[in-house]
């Protein structure tokens, strides 16, 4: 409608031949503008630029018009070569993108010698600055993005308005130009810090790193909160400063049941809360740094981070979860079991009823016949034998071989000798990854393994993947490098590949870590009474988190968002529920479950 | 005693004298030479002229076909068609692995390369490795096979117009340690150690490649002899037991720069190198798609870190070029077995590589059938399969054609 109505005004006051300079001007932009869409839809920019051309030599064009068509003749030329390297036309881009440069360059310059700034303004040296790179001059781009970062936070500052920010930031983002994005933003922080908003101008910046994370450029994200850091931890007082940070480091995290958006961006925004308060982060926070270390690998760390938990927290499941959790680290990454089973040791002792307990029992019983040591060994089974389950039938199965004086399986004993028996590692580099690294009971998790050897050059050994322990529902085919798989028991679960390398073998452990989400919801109930929804998590989960959702349909429908809650239904009939998960927002478990209500 | 420590002290200040004003190593003889410049940098010279490598790996197999088939004996006359196009991209040398069971024909294709576009050749032989029956550097008889062969070839080709330098052996030391083409002998199985064991096998190989370069050296003294290795793997042995070849050729792949490798070369081996495999695979093992852009971006830092490594440069002034792997893709590696696989460009990566950053994710990121920086398709075009150069090709060819002696910036 708007242009429209320009182009209807541009029309009458052409009619009137009234020497209306400004009104001339919106015209021919308006009709440059739809020539452009026009002829870049088809992909015809020789021809758009062989009419650009004509535009440019008619006699009646001010200055100003003229400086307008070669802005659009730049736009052309720039997409042009855009186009031609999209379609891989490498012979014409580079029989043509010198001449073509130069003259952009130049077009381009004159625009923004003449102009006071605007959005052509940037366009323009936007171009120029693109036009400098393709032609690998880099202390004449470095010049360009110079002035062009000063002019959009000119015009930024000026408008107030974020549009010409966000989009270059956005085409710095697409074009992976990091290092110029994070000047953009250094210049844009810089303004920010002169400016006297405050508050409100830093959160500014906090909203445009979120739009870029639901938008799913995590990268950019990333760029913006590192500035966002900074400023938030001058211009808030403490300890709201850190909690602001800290609330940055959460988003990344890894949340066992969602896969994390960077753990370790997370790990790094913590580190800079250590900077500024080596204290700050205590008790359950510590537990989730650990947690987002340990998936990435970073033992050392984690065993600290979950010691700093221990000793900022009051005992409860969680501390369980750690010391076995630290008990796994010292067992199977720092390979010295003994001070692993000081770990579980204590969780047997502090925890007797957990399936920590269980889990720890076991392992450690195994280890105590591996080395021999039978009456030990004897002891932890027993603990087991009489219960129930997963551990208590395996426990069985041992005491069974002691007695009948059989040494332990090759699924069990391998891995044990490969870890504790080898004195000497290669150059050979293994990795273990479990996807996701915290699963529900029947859902599926993906087990990767691989080895590459560092020294060999091109010409890489050909491995041979055998795999141990617990691999759950699958048994994975002889040389497989992964498989998928499903647990039907809750508990942590070591799963071990060993690969043969040049001078014996290696072996390396991980641990999924499967939870039962247990429902609990009487099968058959009577109208009028009521009714009691439960749900929890096994092993202990960090259940705060999360997002209880109750869907049930039947007679009638109901939703409810806690995790426990009570209903008195006065419709008999069959009723269907659901119970969903979510974290941040999203799904990340559920289970269906069925009742009957009854007159 | 006494006596011929002064001779040495005034034989030493003498040429230091001379360094000022001229090279202190030269074979001015020599058709193809390397001197050693008085800042310890090397260069090479060929008729007299300095010459850097910009080569090419040069195995162009025809889709559908394999290893097996003998380009150098195809009518349509591949490297004449390729040759007008390495002319244009700057390339002045190509690397033969081999030449061929019709050395005629492989001469004349050295000759045709050379008198059209000015091409030189390196040449070489991989000394049994990837033969069958499988090498035993260990074994006298084999060893005498191998160098009757050798020797065969350098008598055959050494006149020949166009030839640069004879490359022995490709990534033979990939065996020292056992795993790949192993090979034995009571001796070396005697040792207690894994590590005894592989220094005995790299002792005896450079040995031997290094009687043969004396062996070539007294029928053809006009062209360069190398040591091909793989990586940098055994180089330390190969100073003590390979101190006659001219020069090192050597395969690497380590993403966008070649980071200490030049640095290690002049410590342990101290000769100059040829790279005679570097690159980039066309295709994206992470995004499952071509990718010409990682491969042209990747092959110009490649380029970009030798030049300075070359004499003049900011480095370690010991590179003398190399030969980009390579020039066609070649459709028959991923399954050498399965004709039919040979029509289909397959996308399976063999082999990973972690510095090639843009598809480190995938594990195995190195796509054995896409190397190319000229991409084959099945449309024929003069009787051959139609070249389509890549990014990489009008990349290199700016860097390439560019003005020969353009200033280098000077070391610190």
């Amino acid at each position: 409608m708007k242009r429209l109505t320009l182009r209807l005004a541009g029309a009458f006051l052409a009619l009137m031949m009234l020497p209306a300079a400004l009104s001339a001007q919106s015209d021919l932009t308006e009709q440059l503008r739809e020539k452009t869409r026009e002829y870049f839809q088809a992909h015809r920019y020789e021809d758009y630029l062989a009419w650009l051309n004509g535009l440019r030599k008619e006699k009646d064009l001010s200055e100003e018009q003229k400086l307008s068509v070669d802005y659009y003749s730049a736009l052309a030329k720039s997409r042009y070569l855009e186009y031609l390297e999209q379609n891989e036309d490498w012979a014409k881009y580079y029989e043509l993108y010198h001449q073509l440069d130069q003259e952009i360059i130049a077009a381009a310059e004159a625009i923004v010698a003449t102009y006071p700034v605007s959005d052509l303004v940037v366009d323009s040296q936007y171009l120029a600055w693109q036009a400098r790179l393709r032609e690998d001059e880099s202390e004449a781009a470095d010049a360009a993005f110079d002035k062009l970062s000063a002019l959009i936070i000119d015009l930024t500052t000026t408008t107030g308005d974020l549009t010409k920010f966000r989009e270059t930031a956005s085409a710095l983002s697409r074009r992976s130009r990091n290092a110029e994005l994070n000047v953009l933003f250094d210049r844009f922080t810089e303004s920010i810090e002169e400016s006297a908003d405050g508050k409100e101008s830093v959160e500014m910046l906090a909203e445009l790193a979120a739009g870029y994370l639901d938008e799913g450029n995590t990268e950019t994200a990333k760029t913006i909160y590192r500035h966002y850091i900074e400023l938030a931890a001058r211009r808030y007082p403490k300890p709201e400063s850190l909690e602001k940070i800290k609330a940055v480091a959460d988003r990344f995290r890894h949340k066992g049941l969602k896969p994390d958006l960077d753990a370790v961006f997370a790990e790094e925004v913590y580190t800079e809360i250590d900077g500024y308060d080596p204290g700050f982060i205590s008790g359950r926070d510590s537990f989730r740094r650990a947690f987002n270390l340990e998936v990435t690998s970073d033992f050392n760390r984690a065993v600290q981070e979950y010691r700093n938990f221990l000793k900022t927290s009051e005992p409860g499941i969680m501390s369980a979860e750690a010391n076995v959790r630290l008990g796994n680290i010292a067992f199977y990454e720092e390979r010295d079991p003994e001070a692993g089973l000081v770990y579980y040791e204590k969780v047997i002792s502090d925890y007797p009823d957990t399936i920590y307990a269980d889990f720890c029992s076991y392992e450690t019983g195994v280890y105590y016949q591996w080395r021999d040591q039978l009456e030990p060994a004897r002891e932890h089974y027993n603990r087991l034998a009489d219960g129930e389950g997963l551990y208590a039938v395996a426990a069985r199965e041992r005491l069974e071989e002691m007695q009948q004086e059989e040494s332990l399986p090759s699924g069990i004993i391998r891995p044990l000798e490969l870890l504790f028996s080898m004195e000497d590692l290669s150059s050979v580099i293994m990795s273990l990854e479990a996807i996701p690294p915290r699963a529900l009971t029947g859902s599926e998790v993906v087990l990767s393994g691989s080895a590459q050897d560092f020294s060999a050059g091109t010409i890489q050994p050909q491995f041979n993947y055998e795999w141990f322990r617990e691999t759950g529902t699958e048994v994975p085919e002889t040389n497989a490098t992964n498989f998928t798989t499903t647990y039907p028991v809750p508990g942590p679960k070591p799963v071990c590949f060993s690969i043969q390398a040049m001078d014996g073998e290696e072996v390396i452990c991980r641990w999924p870590w499967i939870h039962l989400l247990r429902i609990s919801v009487p099968e058959k109930q009577v109208v009028s009474q009521a009714v009691e929804f439960k749900a929890e998590l096994l092993p202990a989960f960090d259940a705060e988190e999360l997002d209880w959702v109750w869907k049930i349909e039947g007679p009638i429908k109901l939703f409810n968002g806690t995790r426990e809650f009570s209903r008195v239904f006065e419709s008999s009939g069959i009723y269907a529920g659901e119970l969903t998960l979510l974290l941040d927002g999203a799904v990340v478990a559920s289970r269906k479950f069925e009742f009957e209500i009854t007159e | 005693m006494k006596i011929t420590k002064i001779i040495s002290i005034c034989l030493l200040v003498a040429v230091s004298g001379c360094a000022r004003v001229q090279p202190v190593r030269q074979q001015e003889q020599k058709e193809v030479s390397i001197r050693q410049l008085e800042d310890g940098d090397y260069r090479m010279f060929v008729k007299g002229k300095p010459f850097v490598v910009k080569g090419v790996c040069y195995a162009p197999v025809p889709i559908g076909k394999s290893h097996l088939y003998n380009f150098m004996c195809d009518q349509a006359k591949p490297w004449m068609t390729d040759g007008e196009l390495m002319q244009d991209m700057g390339i002045n040398t190509i690397r033969l692995y081999h030449s061929g069971d019709q050395p005629a024909m492989c001469r004349q294709m050295i000759e045709d390369l050379y008198t059209n576009y000015g091409i030189y050749t390196i040449l070489g032989h991989d000394l049994g490795f990837w033969d069958y029956p499988p090498p035993n550097y260990a074994d006298e008889e084999f060893l005498e096979q191998v160098t009757a062969d050798v020797l065969k070839m350098v008598e055959f080709f050494k006149d020949t117009p166009g030839i640069l330098m004879w490359n022995l052996g490709n990534e033979n030391n990939y065996s020292f340690d056992g795993r790949l083409n192993p090979w034995s002998s009571p001796e070396i199985e005697a040792m207690e150690s894994f590590r005894e064991k592989s220094e005995a096998r790299a002792r005896m190989y450079y040995t031997f490649v290094n009687d043969l370069a004396l062996e070539i050296k007294k029928i053809d003294p006009n062209h360069l002899v190398s040591l091909g290795n793989g990586e940098t793997v055994g180089l330390r042995m190969a100073a003590d037991y390979s101190p006659d070849v001219d020069l090192l050729g050597c395969i690497v792949y380590r993403g966008k720069v070649f980071g200490n490798f030049f640095k290690e070369v002049r410590r342990k081996f101290d000769k100059p190198v040829v790279l005679t495999e570097f690159g980039c695979d066309a295709y994206n093992a992470k995004r499952d798609e071509e990718d010409q852009n990682n491969q042209a971006l990747y092959l110009k830092s490649q380029w970009e870190d030798m030049e300075k490594n070359m004499a003049g440069g900011k480095g370690s002034g010991n590179c003398l070029g190399g030969a980009i792997f390579e020039w066609t893709d070649e459709w028959w590696k991923t399954s050498e077995s399965d004709r039919d696989s040979w029509h289909v460009h397959d996308t399976t990566a063999g082999w990973g590589v972690g510095a090639y950053a843009f598809d480190a994710e995938a594990g195995k990121n190195m796509n054995e059938e896409w190397f190319g920086i000229i991409a084959l398709s099945p449309e024929l075009e003069d009787g051959l399969n139609k070249r389509t150069p890549r990014k990489a090709y009008f990349v290199l060819r700016e860097m390439w054609t560019a003005e020969e002696d353009k200033p280098k910036e000077k070391k610190d």
